[in-house]
Order: C-alpha cells, then sequence, then structure tokens
C-alpha cells in the first residue's frame, strides 16, 4: 500500500507567513475568552474573492471562524473560544480555500500561531497587574502601590522562577490571586478615599473596578457605602474570580488531590 | 427521578469510588454510590426539572435519544460544558456503563469515561457526554457509531471521536455512516472495525488526516468526500460498482453452495 507523505503538497498549497497572522486573545473578564487579529495576505497571489477562514485549536478542541475574503478580511462578530480550555495553549490556523472549485481546496494556509499577547503583563505592557522580584526577606510576595501606577505584584526573588510560576503554576496562582485581589480592591475602597471616581476611565483604580464588575457581573458599591457591603462585595468578586478560574480545583490537582 | 448534578463533594465521592475499584486485591468491591444522586450534600437540583427513569439500554444510541428528548429544554450551550450534570448521569447509569465481570467485579475505564474532565481536550472521552451531543446533532446518520452496549467503546467510536474535529463536520459523519453502516443489520458492516486492512474505519481516520492538509473538509459534503476517498474504500461504498460486483459474486456464490443434507 502507498503511504501518504504528509510534506507531499501535490497542489500546489501556498504557504502563509506566520509574520503576517496577528492573533490576540481578549480575556473578557467573566466572560469566555475572545479573540481579534488581521490576516496580511497581500505578499501571496491568491484570487481576491478566497474566502479566509481561521480555527482556533487545541489538542481535541477546536472552533471555525469565517473572515471574509482575501479582499475583505472580517472577522466575526463573535469570536469567543467557548468551546477550548483556557487553561491550556490555544494555537490558530488560517486557510484560504479556492473560490472557483468550491470544492474546499486550500490555496493557501498556515498552522500553529500562537497569540501575540498569550502572556499579558511579560512585558508589563498591557498587564492589569504588572509582576516583578524584589527581596522581600522572608515575605513570599507584596503588592506595591504607587497612586500614579498600577499596583505591582512583587514576588520574593529567592523563589526559583516566580515570575514563570505566577503565569503558570496552579499552586502558586491559587494561594497568590485571592489575596491580591481582595487586597487592590480594598485599597481603591478605603485608601483612594472615592478620589479614583473623578479620574478618568483609564485610571488604575477604574479599570480594576471595572475588573471585578465583569468578573461577578454586578455593579460595584458606591465609595460611600456601608463598609460591611463593600466587604461583601469584595468577597463576592474574590470567589467569582476562583470559580473563573478553577483556582482551588486546580491547586489541589496539581498538589496531587483528586482535583475533582 | 429527577436529574441533578453532582457538587464539588459529589465528584469527589464519585472519584473515590472509581479509584476504590481499581485497587488491586481489594475482594469486596464497594456499592455504587447512588446515595450521591439525592442527597443535597453531594449533588444539586437543575434549573430547570427534567424526570429520568432508570431503564435498560439497548445501545448507546438508545440512550442518546433518549437523553436527547429529556434534555431538549435546557440550554444546550450550558449544559455542553456542565461537569456535574454529565457526571451525575454517567452516575446514574453506572450498571450499564460499567457492569460486574464474571467475577463479579468491576473494571472502570479511564475517569474521564464517567466524570466529565475539567480539561475540555478530554470531553470527548465521556460516555454519555458525547453520545448525546453526536445523536442530537446527527440523529440516524450516527446510529452506526452507537450500536454498542453502553459499555462497549467501541472500534468505530474511537476512530470517529478520537478526533472531535471530525466529528463537527457533517460531511464526514454522513459519509462514514454511508461507509460502514449496515442498514439492514442495523450494525456497523463486516469488517469496518478491523484493526487493518484495506478501507476499515482506522484507515479511514488516516486518510481523513492526509487529506485535511490539501482540503477543508468542512465546506466538503459527503459525496464529496467520498469522492476524494482512494479505491480501497470502494468495498464499503455503497452502491458502487465493485460493491455491486462483490455482492452479486457473494449471492451467486451461494447460490452454487450445494445445499446442506
Amino acid at each position: 500500500m502507498i503511504k501518504i507523505q504528509r510534506r507531499i503538497n501535490h497542489t500546489g498549497r501556498k504557504r502563509i507567513n506566520k509574520k503576517n497572522v496577528d492573533i490576540n486573545l481578549i480575556d473578557q473578564l467573566g466572560a469566555p475568552l475572545r479573540f481579534t487579529g488581521t490576516v496580511q495576505l497581500a505578499e501571496i497571489r491568491l484570487p481576491v474573492e478566497a474566502p479566509v477562514l481561521i480555527e482556533a485549536y487545541q489538542l481535541s478542541s477546536f472552533q471555525r471562524f469565517h473572515c471574509g475574503t482575501v479582499r475583505e478580511f472580517n472577522l466575526p462578530e463573535d469570536t469567543t473560544l467557548q468551546e477550548l480550555d483556557p487553561g491550556n495553549p490555544i494555537y490558530f490556523r488560517v486557510k484560504v480555500l479556492d473560490p472557483v472549485q468550491k470544492n474546499g481546496l486550500i490555496l493557501a494556509s498556515v498552522s500553529g500561531i500562537r497569540p501575540s499577547n498569550e502572556e499579558p503583563g511579560e512585558d508589563g505592557r498591557d498587564s492589569l497587574l504588572p509582576v516583578g522580584t524584589k527581596d522581600l526577606g522572608n515575605v513570599p510576595w507584596r503588592l506595591d502601590f504607587n497612586n500614579e501606577a498600577r499596583p505591582k505584584l512583587l514576588l520574593n526573588f529567592r523563589i526559583p522562577g516566580a515570575v514563570d510560576r505566577i503565569s503558570s503554576d496552579p499552586v502558586f496562582q491559587g494561594l497568590v490571586f485571592p489575596g491580591v485581589i481582595r487586597e487592590i480592591l480594598t485599597w481603591i475602597y478605603w485608601a483612594e478615599d472615592g478620589g479614583w471616581e473623578e479620574e478618568n476611565g483609564d485610571s488604575w483604580q477604574n479599570l480594576w473596578i471595572e475588573f471585578a464588575r465583569r468578573v461577578l457581573g454586578e455593579e460595584p458599591p458606591e465609595t460611600k457605602s456601608d463598609p460591611s457591603d463593600v466587604r461583601k462585595w469584595i468577597d463576592e468578586v474574590v470567589g467569582a474570580f476562583g470559580r473563573k478560574y478553577n483556582l482551588c480545583e486546580r491547586l489541589v490537582t496539581h498538589a496531587g488531590g483528586t482535583g475533582e | 427521578m429527577k436529574i441533578r448534578r453532582l457538587n464539588h463533594s459529589g465528584l469527589r465521592e464519585f472519584e473515590s469510588y472509581l479509584e476504590e475499584l481499581r485497587t488491586p486485591g481489594n475482594q469486596n468491591q464497594p456499592p455504587v454510590p447512588v446515595h450521591l444522586l439525592e442527597n443535597p450534600g453531594y449533588s444539586e437540583e437543575l434549573e430547570r426539572d427534567v424526570e429520568i427513569e432508570s431503564q435498560q439500554f439497548q445501545s448507546r444510541f438508545d440512550m442518546g435519544k433518549y437523553l436527547v428528548e429529556k434534555l431538549a429544554g435546557c440550554d444546550q450551550q450550558t449544559i455542553s460544558h456542565d461537569v456535574g450534570l454529565w457526571s451525575w448521569l454517567a452516575l446514574f447509569y453506572f450498571d450499564q456503563l460499567c457492569p460486574s465481570g464474571q467475577d463479579g467485579r468491576k473494571q472502570p475505564r479511564r475517569s474521564d469515561n464517567y466524570i466529565l474532565s475539567r480539561n475540555r481536550n478530554n470531553y470527548h472521552r465521556h460516555a454519555i457526554r458525547t453520545t448525546y451531543l453526536l445523536v442530537r446533532d446527527y440523529d440516524e446518520t450516527v446510529h452506526f457509531m452507537f450500536t454498542n452496549p453502553l459499555y462497549q467503546r467501541g472500534e468505530l467510536t474511537e476512530q470517529i471521536t478520537g478526533r472531535p474535529y471530525f466529528f463537527g463536520c457533517k460531511g464526514i459523519i454522513e459519509a462514514a455512516s454511508h461507509l460502514y453502516y449496515d442498514r439492514l443489520r442495523n450494525a456497523p458492516k463486516r469488517g469496518a472495525a478491523s484493526k487493518d486492512g484495506p478501507g476499515v474505519v482506522r484507515r479511514f481516520g488516516l486518510v481523513l488526516r492526509q487529506l485535511e492538509l490539501t482540503y477543508d473538509l468542512f465546506s466538503l459534503g459527503r459525496d464529496e468526500i467520498l469522492n476524494l476517498l482512494p479505491r480501497e474504500f470502494d468495498r464499503f461504498k455503497v452502491g458502487t460498482e465493485v460493491a455491486r460486483k462483490q455482492s452479486l459474486f457473494k449471492r451467486v456464490s451461494n447460490l452454487l453452495k450445494p445445499s446442506g443434507g
């Protein structure tokens, strides 16, 4: 029996350069992950009316998105990735199909695209919570508050691979993030004394309040609210965040428990 | 009984039960923890009441049809990811999913066959959810995959559901049904599930993986996919010249057989 070799390209399929595909994941904070992106196809000779598809995929899951044509690349309105596991790496592939034969023939493609921003905070670019290391004595972590800049999570520099761990280690995340969220929201309500409300919408305080609002799906209390109401709201935000990212279950699983 | 969903404690208990079943040398296997099904400490009500009966299914397909009817009123997007619900259903039908062997012992498969994995990449392993989704989406077209009893996953199911990319593709499912479903016997065609040989379901999966490099299989219908398949699949095609010749040859051979006695 003749074996088909994977690398035979008998239909003359063209390769889309990875640098021409820019995909960004968007954490909707309380909603399923979605993506945005662009594909530049000008440097390949393709029929302008050829349909363009983007597939987001993991080991055993995937989703497809029809993105217009070579001439008019348009992402669909809904790019939520509800079928994919946000806890695992997500890859993308782009396909351009034959518009004439309409037989599904792939004219050009590229696979294995990783989102450009998959690790937000890696360089502090768009991160709500920049992360750094510092000598904190015998304290594993603390928050560095500065009214002008976003609070920064400082990890003890003696912890091996601390910055990597906070973005990937379920034990680290499970033990640190709830405390971080609680402390930042508490700071905003009490240490800031409500001054943040008058600031423009891009202030770090507003971004964090918006983050909390979307995680919980409920409006935040006013700054002059009863402290017990604020405390209750913060508790609920922390709980909702834990549920969203399965913090405890992932921690238990990673620590060798049943993990349910 | 009303369908419920296992909560964290219920899932943990179910997992512990499965682990206990797997413990070597455990002479006295514990009974199925059916108390979890209705105990509020281990399970909770669904948003809507759905009554379910404990009935014996002839096949996974029958179970799928039954559940599609029962769960029709539920929000499909929500239940699709409801770990507690699918795990509750697996516990409810556990005796059928994992019957005791001749030695009276149960030998469960991987836990994610019964407890829906938290990892969506392993969702397809769940015995009930996968059957439900395919029967819901394709109805009779997937009958050929689920003619086996609940406890048997089967080669056809393994090959087709093992690649979820394929089971979202209508053309592939219809092509597989065309190739491998013997409608007269209501069973897979003879030889379809063989481990090797031309045109068997395992080859179908391998050939599709090659074809998907060149073709967007989702854009293709049943006949277009069948036309792309190499000749080795002709023996399973309905109404092809090869199939007709083979069928004629078989009938003539039968006629020429000396009568018994």
